[in-house]
């Protein structure tokens, strides 16, 4: 590696070049690349089954790859076995060591590295101050609520002080409210400890409070790669689009194609568009997909004038948050538009039941899907 | 470049303690499970000696033809002839059928309303099961003795309560083989029964009833059919067993109980035909080779499922 | 109650009370100072008495409980290994024949593994000039072979039952997979490891077929003994000798469901 390169980029940390892994005839990752930086808290966000624990555990060790190679930190780990690896992992069921204490349970992977007595001891009772949990440590796994036991699992594998901590579904097994604070947690500790952090999720919410840069994966492909409002805001396929919150989709014919911009036929959004667009897309296509998020969407009972385009429809139904309003609109076309709304004001003209409403959206928040 | 050969050592001593944790278990189940099987199966092949030990070797050194093998199936073609053999074999698999079909007509019930039970009283009820399995077979066989015996206590109640004149004949016969195999069996047949059922997510039922179907209907579609793979676990711990059953018909049975088991214990030490007791018991293991095949299949399916 | 649980109610009664007249008028009989059973000659211990001062009776008792307690230790240990090469070593060669030998010793008739194993002891003393006089030691060997089988049943069951990623976050905190086997697998599987070594105790103690096919003169088990009195006739010391069973195996039983039942109950919801 030359050391007189001007690279204003960073090296990756983390590289995963080319995983795959097969079971028998099934393919779980397909041929998956993948650069992470150090202190990055990245998300791999899938749904059930797409690959996103296999991957995990291909990093981890405890599964070794078909093909491929997991380099971490310059080091090739690929045929590492885990107990060599400076990888540790947080599970979903956390899996404490039911037979052992809370201190026994932490301590163990210091054991292992023949570390001396005194030092354990001290590395433990810092790490069980972080996690707040320091009057536990006598306590067995038995003995914990589910929020504290993911605590000592996190505290388990962090007091090794690993070069990466892979992070299986965290907060699958949290209650609501614990989620939030457990979500600010982590993403303080990480930064307090500057390790960097891989999570693997199926809760796109939890993906995209807690992390610096999202994948979206499925069927052992990575679909999209990047900081989660670019995930949120330009996703590049309709799959990531509906994965990732919510969207309405409506088709659409392509009418023209200029350099940087292409003009569509829309109905159920009132006729012609024009769209700023620099992709490519192929010349036959005829067809593609024009969307628009629920909170992108102005919703009315009747035109302020400053509208730059706008429908009417007919309101089917609505349901109350508390903190906004979520409501389907009829088009003219018989086609359902979802509207969000904030409630931001305590007494507020109310859209109702079959109230005619006019929808309005700014140009730039259409978004073009071809796949 | 070390880490890899530290790794590589690591696999290998990995591989080592694998291999020799399958091989101990292994060697021994080869050495004192199947090897005996092949030995048996050799000696009925053999002519019964006076000699110790009692049958022809299979090997036969002599002068004139060198080594030579010497393998007969007249064991064989007497189990075949001889009638007894026959009508024996089918009687213990009638017996054993029979048995299990009560146990399971006893044993159903009783395993259903344990699993229904509510807290502490079902575990109070499962111990209460579990006891008897924990008690000498052999001893519990005997006490069916004193109570079936002509001099006995069930006699002794029913003459006392007027309820027949003349004792009744009860030990030393099929009835009592019969009653002292369910009474044997019952908890082999409970337990795996017990262990189904008990899985058995109430929700179920409760959605069944929600439903609209009644009592006996929710059992015979929901729970019965669930409850099949405890089923067939427990008549096949009775059956299988059963068919070679020797203790119950030798303390139970008279002379007319034909049993298998009974049988070949009795040509093993009473006539002291190795040979012929051998090609008894390979014939009988062709018999049971069929369900013991069957059930360990289950057993590794089921093993497998729980993975 | 309704007519279904009247039903099961009565089945419970009737199962009960099945399994439980016997051993019962065993227990009682064993206090009657007559020695025939139709008639109530008034409660007396002269049986008990009898049976400690019969020293056939003792030393039988003897002999079998330390080829039961000998025995039960190996089959654990094997029974242990058996298991854990069955559900945590995904693939070997053989497999299919293991698990075949593994779980045939659980329905097998004990007049063929008796016989059997007799005709193997038989073969080796010619081939090999061991074991010489059949007794303690081929008992023993006996009744590890298929007391291993139940207890590697019991093993598959609770390493099934286990968390696989217990065994998993230690290999990731660090430890090789000898290590882990003992700091987590072990200790976890232990109860299991007990039940499998009772189970294995009674059913040595209890064995009679087997032991009858492969003990020689000397070694006479408390089984054999019982069996050779008993098939003569009702013989009182024999009830009291029962009674004593009885009452051990419902004190070790309750006590067993007490300590699980105040162990389930200290775990916090």
């Amino acid at each position: 590696m030359s050391n007189n390169n001007q690279t204003t980029k960073k090296e990756p940390f983390i590289e995963i070049k080319g995983i795959s892994k097969h079971f028998g005839d099934f393919v779980a990752v397909n041929k998956v690349n993948l650069k992470i930086f150090k202190g990055e808290l990245f998300s791999i966000l899938g749904a059930s089954g797409s690959g996103k624990t296999t991957l995990l555990r291909v990093m981890a060790g405890l599964e070794t790859p078909t093909e491929g190679s997991v380099i971490i930190d310059g080091i090739d780990m690929t045929q590492m076995p885990p107990y060599e690896r400076p990888v540790n992992i947080m599970f979903q069921n956390y899996a404490l060591f039911p037979h052992m204490t809370v201190f026994n349970n932490i301590a163990y992977g210091l054991k292992k590295e023949r570390m001396p007595k005194k030092e354990i001891e001290s590395k433990v009772a810092q790490i069980l101050e972080l996690v707040e949990l320091s009057e536990y440590s006598q306590r067995k796994p038995d003995q914990l609520s589910g929020g504290q036991s993911q605590r000592v699992a996190l505290a388990r594998a962090l007091v090794k002080q690993p070069k990466v901590l892979l992070l299986d579904e965290p907060m699958a097994a949290l209650d609501k409210k614990l989620r939030q604070n457990t979500a600010f947690e982590l993403v303080n500790i990480q930064d307090e400890l500057g390790v960097t952090f891989i999570i693997v999720t199926h809760d796109q919410e939890e993906a995209m409070t807690l992390s610096d840069r999202i994948a979206v994966m499925e069927e052992g492909k990575f679909l999209q790669i990047g900081p989660p409002n670019e995930i949120y805001e330009n996703p590049r396929s309709k799959f990531i689009a509906d994965f990732v919150g919510n969207i309405n989709m409506f088709a659409a014919t392509i009418l023209s194609k200029q350099t940087n911009k292409i003009v569509v036929n829309c109905p159920t959004l009132g006729g012609q568009h024009e769209i700023d667009f620099s992709g490519s897309i192929a010349d036959d296509i005829e067809s593609i997909t024009l969307a628009i998020r629920p909170e992108k969407i102005m919703i009315d009972n009747q035109l302020s004038g400053s509208e730059s385009n706008y429908i009417k429809g007919i309101v089917e139904d609505f349901g109350y948050f508390g903190n906004l309003s979520i409501y389907r609109v009829k088009t003219s076309d018989e086609n359902i538009i979802q509207v969000s709304r904030q409630n931001r004001y305590r007494s507020e003209r109310v859209i109702s039941w079959d109230d005619e409403v006019y929808l309005s959206w700014d140009p730039s928040n259409l978004l073009l899907l071809t796949e | 470049m070390s880490a890899v050969l530290a790794s590589m050592d690591a696999t290998f001593r990995e591989r080592l303690w694998k291999k020799f944790i399958v091989f101990i278990p292994y060697l021994w189940l080869l050495l004192f499970f199947l090897t005996p099987f092949l030995i048996v199966f050799k000696i009925s092949l053999a002519d019964p000696l006076v000699a110790q030990p009692p049958f022809t070797p299979l090997f036969q050194k002599s002068v004139e033809t060198g080594l030579s093998i010497y393998t007969t199936f007249d064991n064989y073609l007497y189990l075949f002839q001889d009638s007894l053999y026959l009508v024996t074999y089918i009687n213990s698999v009638k017996l054993a059928f029979i048995s299990t079909c009560f146990c399971l007509l006893i044993g159903y019930p009783i395993a259903y309303g344990i699993a229904r039970s509510p807290q502490p009283t079902r575990n109070i009820l499962l111990l209460m099961v579990v006891v008897p399995f924990w008690i000498s077979f052999l001893l519990r066989v005997y006490a069916w003795m004193g109570i079936l015996k002509t001099k006995g206590l069930l006699n002794g109640l029913l003459l006392w309560a007027g309820i027949i004149d003349q004792p009744l004949e009860l030990l030393y016969t099929d009835t009592a083989v019969y009653i002292g195999m369910i009474y044997s069996y019952l908890p082999f047949m409970i337990l795996p029964l017990y262990a189904n059922l008990e899985k058995l997510d109430i929700r179920l039922l409760e959605a069944a009833a929600d439903l609209g179907a009644r009592p006996w209907k929710v059992f015979k579609d929901i729970t019965f059919p669930l409850s099949i793979p405890g089923v067939i676990a427990g008549c096949l711990l009775v059956f299988i067993p059963a068919i070679g059953e020797y203790v119950i018909p030798a303390l139970l049975g008279g002379a007319d109980t034909l049993m298998i088991g009974r049988l070949l214990f009795d040509e093993f030490f009473m006539n002291r035909d190795w040979p012929v007791a051998s090609a008894v018991a390979i014939v009988l293991l062709m018999l049971l080779v069929l369900p013991i095949v069957y059930f360990q299949k289950r057993q590794n399916q089921e093993l497998l499922e729980q993975q | 109650m309704n007519k279904r649980s009247r039903f099961i109610f009565s089945a419970l009664c009737f199962g009960f009370a099945f399994l439980y007249v016997p051993i019962l008028l065993v227990v009682i009989y064993s206090f009657n100072d007559s020695r025939l059973v139709t008639i109530w000659g008034g409660w007396s211990i002269r049986w008990y008495i009898e049976l400690f001062n019969n020293d056939n009776i003792l030393d039988a008792a003897l002999l079998s409980f330390r080829i039961a307690a000998v025995s039960a230790t190996f089959a654990t240990i094997m029974g242990t290994l058996a298991g854990i090469a069955l559900t945590r070593i995904r693939q070997f060669k053989g497999r299919l024949l293991f698990t075949g030998m593994i779980a045939s010793p659980l329905v097998m008739p004990e007049v063929i593994t008796g016989l059997s194993l007799l005709l193997l002891f038989v073969s080796m003393q010619e081939l090999i000039g061991w074991p010489g006089q059949r007794g303690v030691n081929t008992i023993t060997i006996a009744h590890i072979t298929f007391s291993m089988a139940y207890v590697a049943v019991i093993i598959q069951s609770r390493l099934t039952d286990m968390n696989e990623s217990l065994e998993e976050a230690a290999l990731d905190l660090g430890a090789k997979p000898i290590r882990v086997l003992l700091d987590i697998t072990l200790p976890i599987i232990f109860p299991a490891m007990v039940s499998g070594w009772l189970l294995s105790f009674t059913l040595s103690l209890d064995d009679l077929v087997i032991a009858s096919f492969v003990s020689g003169p000397g070694a006479t088990t408390l089984p054999m003994l019982i069996f050779s009195k008993v098939r003569l006739g009702i013989a009182p010391d024999i009830n009291a000798l029962a009674t004593i069973l009885i009452v051990v195996v419902t004190i070790g039983v309750s006590i067993a469901g007490l300590v699980t039942h105040r162990q389930s109950k200290s775990k916090k919801v």
